[in-house]
């Protein structure tokens, strides 16, 4: 693998050349400062794009042409990271070597036709997909409630975070939308691509350096912003406990728990909270897995993650809303015995060797690589191997110092009241 | 040891029989630094009653599943389960209706892993404590797919389609069934069904062959597994017509769900092989109700669908078409699709167009190790061999045979399931 970064006009592009993959992976990462009043022009402007553009009109005529182009794919998404939000379209095709030199051209075209080339007529876009699209959205946002994991996991965020951009969701209020309309959304997004945005581009697949001027030359209309942002937000949480419980009809309950962490410093928050993290939560033999789900029979799913640019630990799991006391003490009980040397060290070694299987993943995983660019634009990353040495090089001592800058914060149940 | 080459892809896999019978694929190759292995047995939940002598043993719903569990017991086997840890390997399970795989991915000492795989699989002690224990997280797994909407529906739609297939009920089964699963009736099964002639072995990662080999000769040599009879599954015979051909589930949703099913005979299709049925019946509906049929352009255009989708299965002696709705009036599109599911079609242009969607899929399955030891995986379980030459079969699909597809599908036999508020 080789890696190049290239700037040009504002433009930073991040080019991964390997052999590893049988295809070709292109990212357009639009960041700025998160503003709440742009989520549901973002929501309505990346449904249009996709939905038609000025070549082709219609929902039909852009699935005909990427199924003709093997298939292509071109997803844009929404994403809040930290103190920004990002737009991206993610470009994936098959390497040309596979079908023949031509689709490399035509689906950079492709992916200029449907970012660059809106259907829109008398600087508005068209009223009859916008309309179809936002009805859509709206039966998007009302069939959040039908899925409790994610219904559960938004009201969680919102108590958890409340105050910072990570409590806002990246579906708007149905309300919200009614301030869109075909003009201010096509005003939107030409602010959009001037001046607003940090404009990131990672190629990742077996291509040649002039891949970048082939994208330059399609893309250049943009002018992105030089003015840098970071991801971090440094959040002061309540010192009270909020505990919140809603109820609709689902069989099972939804729990979370969140734990706030104070003061990290940069090797805790990127190597200790890792191991910490693995021994508590994710690994084969985690304590809350075996703890909560195999001595008590609590659950099926439980498990626990952590965000670092808004610094918190979560704990998740699927209970019957009878056992809510029980598997609360269990989990503090977990947390708690972070501090106890003989937990920490049965399972210290093992987590680490499980955290080096994840990180060689890094090399099949075509979107952790193309992320990890993107991310060291705004904040100091390693690159993996350094990752690999600082994460191993964690002390037992390191792990159960950790586990006093860590106080909880937020506990919230969906009671499945089925 | 036999090489198969995979068409296209510069790809390659190499086959070897052990002597009890256990079939190993290994999926060699540099670019991974991880490996996946796994031992899979061809025994699911569409075994719901077999022959084995002259007695007949009833199989309770959920039970494939459940042992699935049990082998997979970990926390009972505390010596594995901290060598894996050691190793910084992580091991997991499934189960489907025709297979139970167990795996282990990770990165340090494959040969070691491999061993403690099949020590998993080979030393279990299922007792009645462990069981009643697994009860419990067994129906918390049960109730979180009840909530998963589309899950719920779609099994709904098979028990309401069929009068006695395997499909009436759900791999995890019921609270109500997976309480009457004893040690007895999972130790039956397992030593019934996890027999060398039923299970195979497949190794993807950075490996030496004659190693891999010898390491499983020697395993297998000292377990000195005896060949045995595989038990006959027993099909009940089914209706050609559905079971029930129409149902509401109440829920406080916004909008509607509706799953609009077709059951056809199989034997309307000349073609023998699933497989290929299911490329041609693919291509078919998407050319269809797709987002790039002019139907689905109509719908949307005219507010009858949100989104649409289809889907096909092969179950036993049947093809189940299902077109699925998310909209605002079900009365529309019920209206709409029983007409315009009549009508069918599919031009040339189409239909190659479509092709290309299956190569890619084909040719990017090869860029992960787990995605070629699924590929694997299905195919043994589906036509009990590996196809090298998928490619090429799907290069040869013939516009007239899609015509003739089209020809053998009949509409009579319709279930209807749909959410109300």
């Amino acid at each position: 693998m080789e890696y190049k970064k290239i700037t040009k006009d504002n433009f930073t592009y991040h080019l991964i050349k390997t052999d590893r993959f049988k295809e070709i992976n292109m990212v357009m990462y639009l960041t700025k400062e998160f503003n709440k009043s742009d989520i549901p022009f973002i929501n309505m402007l990346i449904h249009n794009l996709s939905y038609s553009s000025k070549k082709y009109n219609s929902k039909d005529k852009i699935a005909c042409i990427s199924e003709d182009l093997y298939g292509l794919s071109l997803t844009s998404s929404f994403t809040l990271t930290g103190s920004c939000e990002t737009i991206s379209f993610s470009l994936e095709f098959l390497n040309p070597k596979y079908t023949e030199e031509k689709y490399l051209d035509l689906s950079l075209d492709y992916f200029k036709e449907i970012v660059l080339n809106p259907n829109v007529s008398n600087n508005r876009f068209n009223p009859e997909y916008f309309n179809i699209i936002k009805n859509d959205l709206i039966s998007m946002i009302n069939s959040v409630k039908d899925n409790p994991s994610k219904f559960a996991s938004i009201n969680y965020s919102k108590l958890m975070y409340d105050g910072t951009p990570s409590a806002y969701n990246t579906l708007p209020n149905i309300e919200d939308l009614d301030s869109v309309n075909e003009e201010n959304l096509y005003s939107f997004y030409k602010n959009l691509f001037n001046n607003k945005c940090n404009v990131d581009i990672c190629i990742l697949g077996e291509v040649d350096d002039d891949i970048v001027e082939k994208i330059h030359n399609r893309v250049k209309t943009i002018k992105p912003t030089n003015k840098k942002h970071t991801f971090t937000i440094n959040h002061k949480y309540k010192n009270k406990v909020i505990e919140q419980i809603d109820a609709l009809k689902y069989n099972q309950s939804k729990l979370y728990i969140g734990y706030r962490l104070n003061d990290l410093t940069y090797h805790e928050k990127m190597h200790v909270i890792r191991v910490y993290n693995t021994i508590l939560g994710t690994m084969n033999n985690s304590i809350l897995f075996n703890v909560v789900r195999e001595e008590n029979s609590l659950c099926y799913s439980i498990g626990s993650y952590v965000s670092i640019y808004n610094p918190s630990l979560t704990i998740y799991a699927g209970i019957n809303k009878d056992n809510y006391d029980k598997t609360i003490e269990l989990i503090k009980k977990c947390v708690e015995s972070m501090s106890d040397r003989k937990v920490v060290s049965d399972l210290f070694n093992y987590a680490k060797k499980t955290i080096n299987t994840f990180l060689n993943n890094y090399y099949d995983d075509i979107v952790a690589q193309i992320h990890n660019y993107y991310v060291g634009e705004y904040e100091k990353i390693e690159d993996i191997e350094t990752l690999r040495e600082n994460t191993n090089n964690v002390t037992v001592d390191e792990v159960i110092e950790l586990n006093k800058k860590i106080s909880l914060s937020t506990i919230y149940m969906l009671k499945g009241d089925n | 040891m036999e090489k198969k080459e995979f068409a296209k892809v510069n790809e390659s896999v190499y086959e070897y029989k052990l002597n009890n019978g256990i079939d190993v694929y290994l999926y060699n190759t540099q670019k991974a630094k991880n490996f996946y292995i796994s031992i899979s047995v061809k025994y699911g939940a569409n075994i719901t009653k077999y022959k084995k002598g002259n007695n007949i043993i009833n199989v309770i719903p959920g039970s494939a599943h459940f042992l699935e569990h049990k082998v997979m017991a970990l926390s009972e086997n505390k010596q594995i389960s901290k060598r894996i840890d050691e190793l910084g390997s992580l091991a997991n399970a499934w189960t489907n209706y025709r297979c139970t795989n167990y795996n282990i991915f990770g990165s340090i000492n494959l040969k070691e892993n491999l061993i403690l795989l099949l020590d998993i699989f080979y030393n279990i002690n299922i007792n009645d404590k462990t069981v009643e224990k697994e009860k419990g997280i067994i129906g918390e797994e049960i109730d979180m797919y009840k909530d998963q909407i589309n899950y719920y529906m779609f099994n709904q739609l098979f028990n309401n389609l069929f009068e006695k297939s395997y499909v009436k009920n759900t791999v995890v089964g019921e609270r109500s069934d997976i309480k009457s699963i004893t040690a007895k009736s999972l130790n039956q099964i397992y030593n019934d069904y996890y027999i060398p002639n039923n299970t195979f072995i497949i190794i993807c990662g950075n490996f030496d062959n004659e190693e891999i080999i010898n390491t499983l000769n020697d395993y297998m040599n000292k377990l000195n597994l005896k060949k045995k009879e595989l038990p006959k599954r027993i099909k009940e015979k089914e209706k050609d017509t559905v079971s029930i051909a129409y149902q509401e589930i109440k829920k406080e949703f916004e909008d509607v769900r509706v799953k609009y099913a077709v059951k056809i005979p199989r034997k309307n299709f000349k073609i023998k092989n699933d497989t290929i049925l299911k490329y041609y019946l693919g291509i078919i509906l998407r050319s269809n109700f797709s987002t790039s049929s002019k139907l689905y352009e109509k719908y949307k255009n005219e507010n009858i669908v949100i989104d649409m989708s289809s889907y096909i299965y092969i179950i036993d002696d049947y093809v189940i078409i299902i077109i699925n709705s998310f909209c605002k009036d079900s009365n529309v599109f019920l209206d709409n699709i029983s007409k315009d599911i009549k009508k069918i079609n599919i031009s040339l242009s189409d239909f190659e167009r479509k092709k290309k969607l299956y190569l890619r899929s084909y040719i990017l399955n090869f860029d992960n190790i787990e995605d070629v030891e699924y590929v694997i995986c299905d195919s043994i379980v589906m036509d009990n061999k590996v196809n090298y030459n998928e490619y090429n079969d799907i290069l040869n699909l013939d516009y007239k045979m899609a015509q003739e597809i089209i020809k053998g599908l009949s509409f009579d036999n319709i279930s209807i399931i749909k959410t109300i508020k």
